[in-house]
């Protein structure tokens, strides 16, 4: 069975979506075959409309009886050579976590959606929080490193969904995208670029080459000393392990007496990869003395807030972070190198993202954070700020 | 390879079907790490053994192993399986995801009775609502033995165990009453002191479509057996406080109380009281399966517009 | 600045969703501007208050709207419901030549307070007209976009009629299409009187 081809594109042009379907339409685009999930509000509308899709192109979407169900058998489906992808919000991501860390010990690809809420149990179901970019980070008992993507339109949901899926394939790792409840009802033109571009992009899931048969886990090179990710195996062909075991295991799937190698593999195809995975941008930077370090709607707060400031003549510049994790240090401690100061404006009264600042600037930058929950900053939130510290 | 198995003395027979084993493909006489009088060797053999004799593709028979004493028969079973040790309990929900993401394919799910009556007793009862095309066996040993003898949702009544240890009062779950109730369409009960039974349950089981559950009786002699006897109400104690410390009293333990489903029909509830009722409950070849209906629903999907 | 923020209030199962959604849809779909829509959700959108906002760029050159919420002061006010409108306050709108408009269903509510103070505020029988002309509630949403088209200008009437196709049943076209007229009428004569006041 395979996807067909005529119904999985949009046809080119302006589409006015929701951002959840947005999301839906990237993953069919990148060729998503099995979605498996769990009524949550807000991420419903994506189980729904992949309800519609799905079948129509030859795959397969399930409502399972609960979340712990969902990701299993996104994990089944995803090693049977499907790619696959569940979406839900956070009480199911944390009901979730188990498996994604079998998922990530097995070096499993698979894609997760995450539309941002407030709070455990019932909390504020349709107000954004992005309260989950910790237990994104750290999800799940066992060590490993994730990627996570922060779109903050519809247009990058449905784009930073193929870049997803193709990281996914690549680095065989969890791949968050990390939505919110703000994000995905939001209704925007989504541009969709012809069918031949998007396949051009797409990595498709394909089984190595017979010299590389032996391999089916990440490896270091004995000669290079480069760790290698190889394809993801596959059930039911050659190309499959003896067993999959989430215990340390070696290249071929078997039990290891040296788990560090394990441990080293697991992490380092991510750390070592860093340049290539972050995605970031930067908005009035050159001549900026304020930085703003945002990731996801408040981007679009700090937008105006700079545009205004700019006016007042205040020199003040935005980093934006499209992936969260891995969190680009480098990159930022080159920003804020020159920063009389930096302004992290977070969807939440932690500040995951600050306390990763400080870390980076060692705290000889004063890094100051502007908590927000249950509703993304105003403008003028992040204006004022920018006005006292340029005083 | 740090060490997973134990060479035996030379001079033991081997057995036949040993070589198919993963363990023994690998070291050739090869024995199990499981404890003396377990049930799980005769369950694995009789695995590997259908496996090798029926000729199954290993490419369409994924084998989904659970969490468990049995997650060990990863050596035991055939070598050409392709096995994944999933999650305690959610093992149902990734041979969901692996069959329909591959229709041809049949998972058969190795699980527990804390697995799947117990942690996983959810994903157990939608597999078999659903009625998706596996085979799900249940290793019934009325114990959590591998992580040291707990009570379990079927330790029956008045038995000891680390976490009832003056005696067990809670009901019993019942599997297979259980796959009954949720829809299952081939429903059996065996023991391991039954092993031809067992593999004719099984081999009908394969030629099913639909979920197919298979619950074996199997014997825990370390933290099972060595423990109780005389305060289960048995009417055969030899002597004064008599436990079944040896494979042998526990597969006589296990005949003796178990009853048939013909003679089962006349008996009371008070007789059949910790009994196991052993046969076929329900075979229902016709029933809709699971991947075939939603391979309608495509069609449906895809003629649309 | 080129953003065109508009709030509509009301209670669920006004149309309230369904209006922002085809203010959307004609200014961002047909006419190309850059826009967002936000809506209530959940059980808000079912009864009890409810509210859509759309905001539009009409710089072409914009491709992405940055902060998608609408700012106050608005550009355009509808409001639908008395709970909604008590809520109103005059510094809410614009106050600048050709925006700044305040509407108002004067047939479910007995009197918005701070409509005096509102330059240019206009009171419509919405559901009295849609449920007497037309038969049922639903109507009210074309007769408002009639009114929207003409007195925001954002986008054509080419556009308006476009989006009505697209979200009414084939069935009652030609009813909404004439309550798309009507709106339009009253719009009319509304301009006129603000000129004929303002002379």
């Amino acid at each position: 069975m395979n996807i067909e081809n005529g119904k999985r594109f949009l046809p080119e042009g302006r589409h006015l979506m929701m951002g959840n379907v947005a999301m839906a339409e990237g993953a069919l685009s990148s060729g998503l075959k099995f979605f498996g999930g769990y009524p949550i509000t807000p991420s419903t509308e994506v189980i729904e409309h992949l309800a519609v899709r799905l079948p129509q192109v030859g795959g397969i979407c399930m409502q399972m009886e609960d979340e712990l169900a969902s990701i299993n058998s996104v994990i089944g489906a995803s090693l049977v050579g499907a790619k696959s992808m569940t979406a839900t919000s956070g009480p199911g991501l944390s009901l979730m976590v188990e498996t994604i860390s079998m998922a990530a010990n097995l070096e499993v690809p698979f894609v997760f959606c995450d539309v941002q809420r407030n709070g455990p149990g019932t909390g504020f179901v349709t107000e954004p929080h992005h309260n989950d970019i910790g237990l994104v980070r750290f999800s799940g008992n066992g060590e490993f490193q994730v990627i996570a993507l922060a779109p903050m339109t519809c247009q990058e949901l449905f784009d930073l969904t193929i870049t997803a899926f193709n990281y996914a394939e690549t680095y065989r790792c969890p791949v968050y995208i990390l939505s919110d409840a703000y994000l995905g009802h939001l209704h925007e033109i989504v541009n969709v670029p012809p069918k031949e571009e998007i396949q051009k992009r797409v990595i498709d899931r394909e089984l190595p080459t017979p010299d590389q048969f032996i391999k089916k886990f990440t490896y270091k090179d004995d000669i290079t000393g480069e760790l290698v990710i190889p394809k993801p195996p596959q059930m039911g062909t050659d190309y499959c392990p003896g067993m999959f075991l989430h215990q340390p295991h070696n290249y071929e799937g078997l039990p290891t007496p040296k788990p560090m190698q394990f441990m080293e593999a697991i992490m380092d195809k991510i750390n070592k990869n860093k340049d290539k995975i972050c995605i970031t941008e930067q908005y009035k930077l050159d001549d900026a003395n304020i930085v703003i370090i945002a990731y996801g709607l408040p981007v679009r707060s700090s937008y105006r807030a700079v545009d205004i400031a700019r006016k007042e003549n205040i020199k003040v510049g935005i980093f934006r972070l499209v992936t969260v994790w891995p969190f680009p240090d480098k990159r930022v401690k080159e920003v804020v190198k020159d920063a009389r100061a930096v302004i992290v404006p977070e969807l939440n009264y932690t500040g995951y993202v600050a306390e990763q600042v400080e870390r980076v600037t060692k705290l000889d930058t004063p890094v100051i954070k502007i908590p927000k929950v249950c509703e993304f900053h105003h403008p003028d939130d992040i204006l004022n700020i920018i006005r006292e510290v340029a005083k | 390879m740090p060490d997973i198995g134990r060479m035996l003395p030379n001079e033991k027979p081997e057995h036949p079907y040993v070589i198919f084993s993963y363990g023994g493909s690998m070291y050739k006489n090869f024995a199990t790490r499981f404890c003396s009088g377990c049930g799980y060797g005769i369950i694995g053999h009789i695995f590997t053994r259908i496996f090798e004799d029926e000729k199954l593709d290993p490419h369409l028979y994924p084998t989904i192993i659970g969490i468990g004493c049995y997650s060990q028969m990863l050596l035991l079973i055939h070598a050409k399986s392709q096995k994944i040790l999933a999650l305690h309990g959610r093992a149902p929900a990734v041979a969901t995801g692996i069959k329909m993401a591959n229709p041809n394919m049949k998972p058969i799910i190795f699980s527990g009775d804390g697995d799947c009556l117990g942690i996983g007793g959810n994903h157990f009862i939608h597999l078999c609502r659903r009625n998706l095309d596996c085979i799900i066996f249940i290793f019934n040993n009325s114990i959590y033995a591998m992580t040291g003898g707990q009570g379990a949702p079927t330790t029956l009544y008045g038995a000891t165990s680390s976490t009832t240890p003056y005696k067990m009062f809670e009901n019993r779950s019942d599997g297979v009453e259980l796959a009954l109730a949720a829809g299952a369409t081939y429903v059996a009960r065996t023991t391991v002191a039954h092993p031809r039974t067992y593999i004719k349950y099984f081999q009908k089981a394969l030629n099913h479509k639909g979920t197919s559950v298979i619950e074996v009786i199997t014997p825990c002699v370390t933290y099972f057996g060595r423990k109780n006897l005389d305060n289960l109400g048995a009417e055969y104690i030899e002597q004064e406080g008599e436990k079944m410390d040896t494979g042998g009293k526990m597969i006589d333990w296990i005949k003796k109380n178990t009853v048939r489903i013909n003679q089962a029909k006349f008996m009371t509830e008070e007789e059949l009281f910790n009994k196991y009722i052993i046969g076929e409950f329900r075979y229902q070849p016709d029933k809709p399966e699971y991947s075939e209906e939603y391979a309608k629903i495509q069609k449906i999907a895809m003629e649309e517009k | 600045m080129t953003r065109f923020e508009t709030r509509i209030a009301g209670y669920g199962g006004q149309g309230v969703i369904t209006l922002s959604k085809m203010i959307i849809t004609a200014s961002s779909l047909y006419e190309g501007l850059a826009g967002t829509q936000t809506e209530a959700y959940s059980a808000a959108a079912r009864g009890g208050k409810c509210w859509a906002e759309v905001v539009i760029d009409l710089d072409k050159t914009v491709k992405v709207i940055d902060y998608p919420k609408a700012l106050e002061p608005y550009d355009f006010l509808i409001i639908l419901s008395e709970e909604a409108a008590a809520d109103v306050k005059p510094n809410m709108i614009k106050k600048e030549p050709n925006t700044g408009y305040l509407i108002w269903d004067n047939s479910t509510i007995q009197k918005v307070r701070a409509a005096k103070k509102v330059d240019k505020s206009l009171g419509i029988p919405i559901q009295k007209m849609a449920v007497e002309k037309f038969g049922n509630i639903v109507y009210g949403n074309s007769i408002l976009l009639g009114v929207f088209t003409i007195l925001s200008g954002i986008f054509s009437e080419e556009s308006a009629l476009e989006t009505i196709k697209k979200f009414v049943p084939s069935s009652t076209l030609d009813r909404n299409l004439e309550s798309f007229e009507l709106g339009k009428q009253e719009a009319i004569e509304f301009l006129n009187r603000l000129k004929e006041g303002n002379n």
